[in-house]
């Protein structure tokens, strides 16, 4: 039992995240919907479309699996394994309460990001299986848009290690007696920004929305595989919203309520945050989105660094300057960042 | 035979054969697919030796950035209209004295490890592979190391920008 | 075996449940779907636009110095996860060695700043 222990509490954690998939879509079409006063699904399963994701499943298994003539039939195959396995390994260290979680690593943070790396390259095999200039120019764009927007997300998280002195997950969650969101929000903005682009959901969604490419790496793609590549999505969705949870907001900590109950109000929270990013925002040229990762956001990171440590080091109780001068920062970044979106 | 042993065999198999894989096969992109799984295996070895820092930043380095910056490299040298240059093979006639040189690096390092005396790992290194072990040795006692490694990384930084500058 | 062995046995479990449940999706949905073969549905998909011409040197020494860039970049944040854990035990000495290992990176990245090399993609 000891040995299959594990193989169990993957498949059971794999099919709770899928059955979160269903109400995420669903919440996602209606936030859509009704901000641009229209009502999102409203037919399938009666009740506001609920069952709609389940359409969409239904659908996807339903699509015949179209491999182009001259396409290379293994890689084709492997490439959205490569973006898919990583993501569901994050969930190990993932922390739902302070007993809730299936391994505490101790490189937890580090263990997320170091996994996400291989979707730069899921991506390239994408596009290179195909045998098609047009996906493989695509893949190469998203590509480069994944690496621009990896280090500002591996900046904030070292923002917030410098807070705790650690890099595992439970311990960085006991250690906000007060949120990190107060303490590093120039962090916060950087890793929010910075996770979208690296889930690629718009407003950084060129490379699966440019109407000269097409549906950019994944064109030859269809039915089942391609689910398989937006699942891959998906699960790093939640791990990256988690990580935010956990490093920003206080993890399962608060007042009242069950510690699970508070770690999913907030997970939920960012969720919503982001769907209405996404129909809020209109999407970025791609100049725009190297200048932003690379012009403010990177430098926006290093300053938070520099800040952080010098006023950890030098004042005993570091905790409202460092408010303060984050809070200032901001101002500054949120400024620069308008003008490289002009 | 404990079950570590048993997992550094299988491991050990497969990062073998597909580093066997990456230098025999005729296409290139495989081989640089085939990068990916064998860095990851290594990765997988780090984990078995207790240093498990090492082996994220093996993943990331190596496995994400590594891979992803030889795949572009590897557009550089095909100028000719591309995807399809990149399936051709690449033939080597020096064949012979590549092998004759890697089995001269392979006796060189059996004769360095079976020479060294090995510890066991269970008392030494359960300890030794944490972050904050490892942050603690990097800034006292091989700072000077670190500090080189950034000199080191500008030059590859201006070496690049000089030579992609030069060619528009 | 200890916990430590534990731990990435588990994430090894992981990876091989996610690996057979992507493996079992598509097993299901081979089951379920139609399979017309026709000639047309196996060319590329081009839009009917004339293929590449030349120009594609110019586009891949860009993604090349990207990629470049990301990594050296990348090998700095690999080395500030053990700084940050253990900087506070060594007081400003750290900070500054610290402070001299970034500014010399970030003398790269004004360098590559300044020449252009960062302009558009």
């Amino acid at each position: 039992m000891a040995v299959a222990l594990p193989f169990l509490t993957a498949l059971g954690l794999i099919i709770l995240v899928l059955m979160n998939i269903v109400f995420f879509m669903w919440a996602e079409f209606k936030i859509a919907g009704r901000v641009v006063d229209r009502y999102g699904p409203m037919e399938t399963g009666r009740f506001h479309g609920w069952l709609q994701p389940v359409a969409d499943i239904v659908k996807f298994l339903n699509k015949e699996d179209i491999v182009p003539a001259q396409a290379d039939k293994l890689v084709f195959f492997i490439a959205p394994f490569v973006g898919f396995i990583p993501m569901v390994m994050c969930l190990v260290v993932i922390p739902y309460t302070y007993t809730l979680v299936v391994r505490n690593l101790d490189i937890g943070a580090f263990f997320i990001i170091a996994l996400s790396s291989f979707t730069f390259v899921s991506l390239i095999m994408g596009g290179w299986a195909s045998s098609n200039k047009y996906s493989l120019l695509g893949a190469f764009r998203a590509a480069g848009q994944l690496l621009s927007y990896e280090l500002p997300l591996g900046l904030a998280i070292a923002g917030v290690v410098m807070l705790s002195a650690t890099l595992n997950l439970s311990g960085i969650v006991a250690n906000q007696t007060v949120w990190n969101i107060v303490l590093q929000p120039i962090g916060f903005l950087v890793f929010m920004v910075a996770m979208q682009a690296e889930l690629q959901r718009s407003p950084f969604d060129l490379a699966v929305a440019e109407s000269e490419l097409v549906a950019g790496f994944s064109v030859e793609y269809s039915g089942m595989r391609f689910a398989l590549f937006q699942l891959g999505e998906f699960f790093g969705l939640w791990a990256l919203a988690s990580l935010a949870v956990i490093l920003f907001l206080g993890g399962w900590r608060g007042p009242f309520l069950p510690g699970v109950v508070w770690f999913f109000i907030k997970f939920y929270a960012i969720f919503i945050f982001l769907a209405f990013s996404r129909v809020s925002i209109p999407r970025v040229r791609p100049d725009q989105l190297m200048t932003l990762g690379w012009k403010v956001l990177l430098p926006a990171g290093l300053a938070n660094i520099f800040i952080t440590s010098i006023l950890i080091v030098t004042v005993p109780d570091y905790k409202l300057p460092l408010a303060v001068c984050g809070f200032v920062i901001l101002v500054f970044s949120l400024i620069f960042m308008r003008r490289a979106l002009k | 035979m404990s079950g570590q042993m048993v997992a550094f065999f299988i491991i050990g198999f497969f990062l073998l054969s597909g580093a066997l894989y990456i230098v025999s096969t005729r296409n290139i992109m495989h081989a640089v697919f085939m990068h990916l799984l064998t860095m990851s295996f290594v990765a997988a070895v780090y984990i078995l030796l207790y240093a498990e820092f090492i082996a994220a930043m093996q993943v990331l380095i190596y496995a994400g950035a590594m891979t992803t910056m030889v795949i572009f490299a590897l557009m550089l040298t095909r100028t000719q209209s591309s995807p399809e240059g990149m399936r051709t093979a690449v033939d080597n006639q020096q064949k012979g004295l590549a092998f004759l040189t890697a089995a001269g690096f392979l006796a060189i390092l059996l004769f360095v490890v079976t020479r060294e005396k090995w510890v066991p790992l269970e008392g030494v290194a359960k300890s030794t592979g944490s972050v904050s072990h490892m942050g603690g040795i990097i800034f006292s006692a091989y700072v000077l190391p670190f500090e080189l490694i950034s000199v080191l990384l500008l030059a590859a930084l201006v070496g690049v920008v000089v030579l992609t500058r030069k060619e528009n | 075996m200890n916990a430590y062995l534990i731990n990435y046995y588990y994430v090894a479990a992981f990876a091989i449940v996610g690996g057979l449940f992507g493996g079992l999706l598509l097993t299901v949905a081979k089951i379920f779907r139609p399979n017309k073969v026709s000639r047309e549905k196996l060319l590329p998909y081009e839009c009917g636009m004339e293929p590449f011409s030349g120009g594609w040197s110019q586009h891949t020494t860009r993604f090349y110095v990207f990629a470049l860039l990301f990594l050296i970049f990348d090998v700095e944040i690999a080395f500030l996860y053990p700084w940050a854990t253990v900087f506070r035990r060594f007081g400003v000495t750290s900070l500054v060695e610290m402070f001299l290992f970034i500014f010399v990176l970030l003398v790269g990245l004004i360098y590559a700043w300044r020449k252009g090399v960062l302009r558009w993609l």
